[in-house]
């Protein structure tokens, strides 16, 4: 069967028919190994509407995604059962080629649909596929571009964008295309808060252009924009509704591995009936319930900002702005770099870092982050300025003789994993350390039992789920015993509980002597975890300090595409600090209760 | 930063068709093929190096400097050492080097860094659109040019892949460098294991990102790429079929080889 002509939906108003567009009952889906990725699931999906579909890692969602295109089972086979009609008719008089141009997808990993040399070429795939006429091509490319804000990026390489230039590249390449139905796989992994505000703004206009969009996301900003939540729990559905009501029930998106919204988890935690919209509705709320005027000296730790500072909302205490708290272990002193092509990715860097801190380095995409964390391990030498690690030049040490001091993990752990078993992945790095066959059995042991991976020991690396990947990755340069562990955006995707469970290991890793510095774009990791931010711009360093004044200065958090939490901002207006909303809600409950 | 080898720029080599510049890379490739002299064979990548200067591809002669230079000094060194015939003129057991083989040797590196030359300048000025967009003028099916082209496409991805994970490798061997090639290859073996899961995941979800837009489709597609053939085709091509042409005539004239 073939696809209608390509409809001109995109420039037109929403369709006012009612028929759903995607209609699955009793949907299961078994793989060839036996797992069973969905398990009876019900959806209904019309124009003009979307649905955020949320769970853990596991739960099914990508495979309901893959079900919902026809690319399961027509390009990967798998057992499907159920009910599934598209447009009306049933699914299976459809092939994954007749609904291009119907039917648009935006991968978890959309650089991999991102094959052509320039955006414009990028964009006019598709259309050239369907036989569209060039003028029209060029039309919808130019229109397309202008919607996802990337005007005059026609003849720029893809491969030169930023993460989120990419990530709107990829969906104006299904947008051109002009699809009636648009799915998405976690589509603001791995992007600044100012790019995934950009995704969900999209998505937006998307919807209100009439598509019908089916979205699978970890970030709970989702239930703001969508109008109906779908939570699967290892491949059924766990709660289903419209969006703000699903997203209430806290307990049970916990128990599914969904991190709530933060102002959700307030609301439930002091029983609040209603939905609280945003951080100033919930302080009328909270004012209106006599907690806007909390006692500090009550509810805060000693020496934290009282209201009248009005300012912290992260735990006070924090010792310094801009130094370590110990002698340095590494120490950067007017750091530039420029790259090859002339780009200028450090300038007039300087900071120290000492034992035991737990360092949060903060910034848009292409701030020069991983740039930064690069001279720390000596894979890049500076331009001009000078790093030290343990009191070494890396212009002169080598990074070999680094890494014995600088633990490097990188964003993708499947770029350091190549051995057979979990143990010689662990022990690949400290056999170069001459150690005793004993003392490296042990530390080997050791570092499987504190990543809670003792009982894979034989198992492939390239078994894992990613969770356990990323514990791997952490778990073999652990072994070299680094003072310094640098993490590059380590919780990307990986599902909330993944998520907790790894940062709780670096925290107690931290506490335990170890400096580590963290690359991320979760505002609320560095809010829980984290007590020093170094906030990257453009290249140079726009703050460096304790989290809570970071926090404090929401403009020039705006200006380098950060955000503040939820119940940061919120614990900050009722000066309460808190460094998550399970803090402030534990606060604002003794006060309630009073003495 | 990309790995890609195409620079957009705006040189008359750029703007020249596709299926010409195939055409004249072909009757370079066959003129370079024909010859094992030195002697004859120098100014064909004198010719190849003027061509990337004027079409803005000596970046990319630089970038690939080690490629440029490591394989032909390698054939030198086989070809001298191994070929056949000649008077020795220096001989260490079962070795013997004789001035026919160093000759030889030496035509054969510059053979081969004149096929690298040509696909250096030819991948710089020529889009992998517009090579698909050649292949199916010469006759292939789209399905087949595309996929021949798929190569041009995925090898970046390959080599950026490569170049994290010996990064990581590097940093977890501690400094500690292997000695001599067996062991220096037993270390890059474990490499190929990632690389490669990364590239074929990669291929895959590419391959399925080519069918959801419509790449399985029947049908007429549009050729979006404006290609027309301009004042400067006649040019590239005349001047690549007059190097074989000359190729040709010195061949013919009893000359071009090396004798044995």
């Amino acid at each position: 069967m073939g696809g209608p002509p390509v409809a001109e939906r995109a420039t037109s108003g929403p369709p006012t028919g009612d028929e759903p567009l995607i209609e699955v009952a009793g949907l299961s889906c078994r793989y060839s190994d036996g797992t069973l990725a969905l398990a009876g699931v019900d959806l209904e999906v019309r124009a003009g509407e979307i649905v955020a579909v949320m769970g853990a890692s596991g739960a099914g969602k990508s495979t309901l995604l893959q079900c919902l295109s026809r690319v399961i089972p027509t390009l990967e086979p798998a057992d499907v059962a159920g009910t599934q009609r598209l447009f009306g008719e049933p699914a299976d008089s459809f092939t994954v080629a007749d609904l291009a141009g119907r039917i648009g997808v935006v991968f978890q990993d959309f650089e991999s649909q991102l094959f052509s040399t320039n955006v414009a070429l990028e964009i006019g795939f598709g259309l050239d596929q369907l036989g569209v006429p060039a003028r029209e091509i060029r039309r919808r490319a130019a229109e397309a571009l202008e919607r996802v804000g990337l005007a005059g990026f026609a003849r720029r390489d893809p491969a030169t964008l930023s993460g989120g230039e990419k990530q709107r590249l990829a969906m104006a390449a299904i947008w051109a295309l002009a699809p009636e139905v648009i799915l998405l796989d976690e589509p603001t992994t791995d992007i600044d808060p100012l790019g995934k505000r950009a995704v969900f703004d999209l998505l937006r206009a998307f919807r209100d252009a009439g598509a019908a969009i089916v979205v699978v996301e970890h970030e709970p900003e989702a239930a703001e924009i969508a109008d109906r939540l779908l939570v699967l729990e290892r491949g059924r559905v766990r709660a289903a509704g419209p969006a703000h009501e699903v997203a209430r029930r806290v307990d049970v998106l916990a128990a599914c591995g969904v991190r709530p919204r933060e102002l959700d988890v307030v609301a439930a935690g002091l029983g609040i009936e209603r939905r609280l919209v945003d951080v100033d509705d919930a302080e009328d709320e909270l004012r209106r319930r006599g907690l806007a005027s909390p006692r500090p000296d009550r509810t805060a730790p000693a020496g934290a900002p009282t209201r009248s500072t009005a300012s912290s909302p992260v735990r006070a205490g924090a010792s310094s702005v801009g130094a370590p708290r110990s002698p340095a272990l590494a120490d950067v002193q007017d750091l530039r770099h420029v790259y090859p092509d002339g780009t200028v990715a450090l300038d007039r860097v300087s900071l120290a870092i000492g034992a035991g801190e737990f360092v949060a380095l903060v910034g848009h995409n292409g701030s020069g982050k991983t740039t930064l964390a690069q001279h720390l391990t000596g894979l890049l030498l500076p331009t001009a300025g000078a790093v030290r690690v343990a009191g070494r030049d890396t212009a002169s040490a080598g990074a070999g003789w680094i890494a014995r001091h600088v633990g490097f993990v990188f964003q993708d752990p499947d770029h350091q994993l190549f051995s057979a078993t979990v143990e010689d992945e662990v022990a690949f790095g400290p056999r170069h350390l001459a150690l005793a066959p004993e003392a490296l059995a042990e530390r080997v042991a050791r570092c499987l039992e504190r990543t809670g991976l003792a009982d894979k020991r034989d198992a492939d690396p390239f078994l894992l789920s990613k969770g356990e990947r990323q514990r791997l990755a952490v778990a073999s340069v652990l072994a070299l015993e680094p003072s310094i562990l640098l993490l590059d955006e380590p919780t990307t995707g990986l599902d909330d509980r993944e998520q907790r469970s790894l940062m709780d290991l670096l925290r107690d890793l931290q506490r335990s002597g170890t400096a580590v510095v963290a690359i991320t774009h979760a505002p609320w990791l560095v809010a829980a975890y984290a007590e020093r931010a170094v906030l990257l711009a453009h290249g140079r360093i726009a703050f460096d300090g304790p989290v809570a004044d970071l926090f404090a200065a929401p403009d020039r958090l705006a200006r380098a595409a950060f955000d503040v939490p939820a119940s940061a901002a919120l614990g900050m207006r009722l000066g309460i600090p808190a460094r998550s909303p399970d803090e402030l809600v534990r606060a604002l409950r003794a006060y309630q209760d009073g003495p | 930063m990309t790995s890609s080898l195409y620079l957009d720029r705006a040189t008359p080599l750029h703007r020249v068709h596709p299926v010409t510049k195939l055409a004249a890379a072909a009757a370079l490739f066959a003129a370079v093929f024909s010859l094992e002299d030195p002697a004859s064979l120098w100014p064909y990548p004198v010719l190849l190096l003027a061509t990337a200067a004027l079409a803005g591809a000596l970046p990319n002669v630089w970038r690939l400097r080690a490629l440029l230079a490591a394989i032909p000094l390698g054939a030198l060194l086989l070809w001298t050492l191994f070929f056949a015939g000649g008077e020795a003129v220096v001989a260490v057991g079962r070795l013997r080097v004789s001035s026919a083989g160093a000759v030889f040797g030496l035509g054969m590196a510059l053979k081969l860094f004149t096929f690298l030359l040509l696909n250096v300048v030819l991948l710089s000025t020529t889009r992998v659109e517009e090579l698909t967009f050649a292949f199916t003028r010469l006759g292939l099916p789209y399905r087949v040019g595309f996929a021949l082209t798929l190569a041009f496409r995925l090898v970046p991805v390959f080599v950026d892949s490569a170049g994290k994970v010996l990064q990581a490798q590097r940093l977890r061997t501690l400094g500690d460098e292997p000695r001599g090639i067996v062991a220096r290859v037993r270390r890059t073996a474990p490499v190929i294991v990632p690389v490669f899961m990364g590239g074929l995941r990669r291929a895959d979800r590419m391959a399925i990102a080519l069918e959801l837009r419509g790449f399985g489709r029947p049908g007429k597609r549009t050729g979006i790429l404006e290609l027309r053939v301009g004042a400067w085709d006649p040019v590239v091509l005349g001047l690549a079929f007059a190097a074989l042409a000359a190729a040709v005539a010195v061949r013919a004239a009893g000359g071009g080889l090396v004798g044995r």
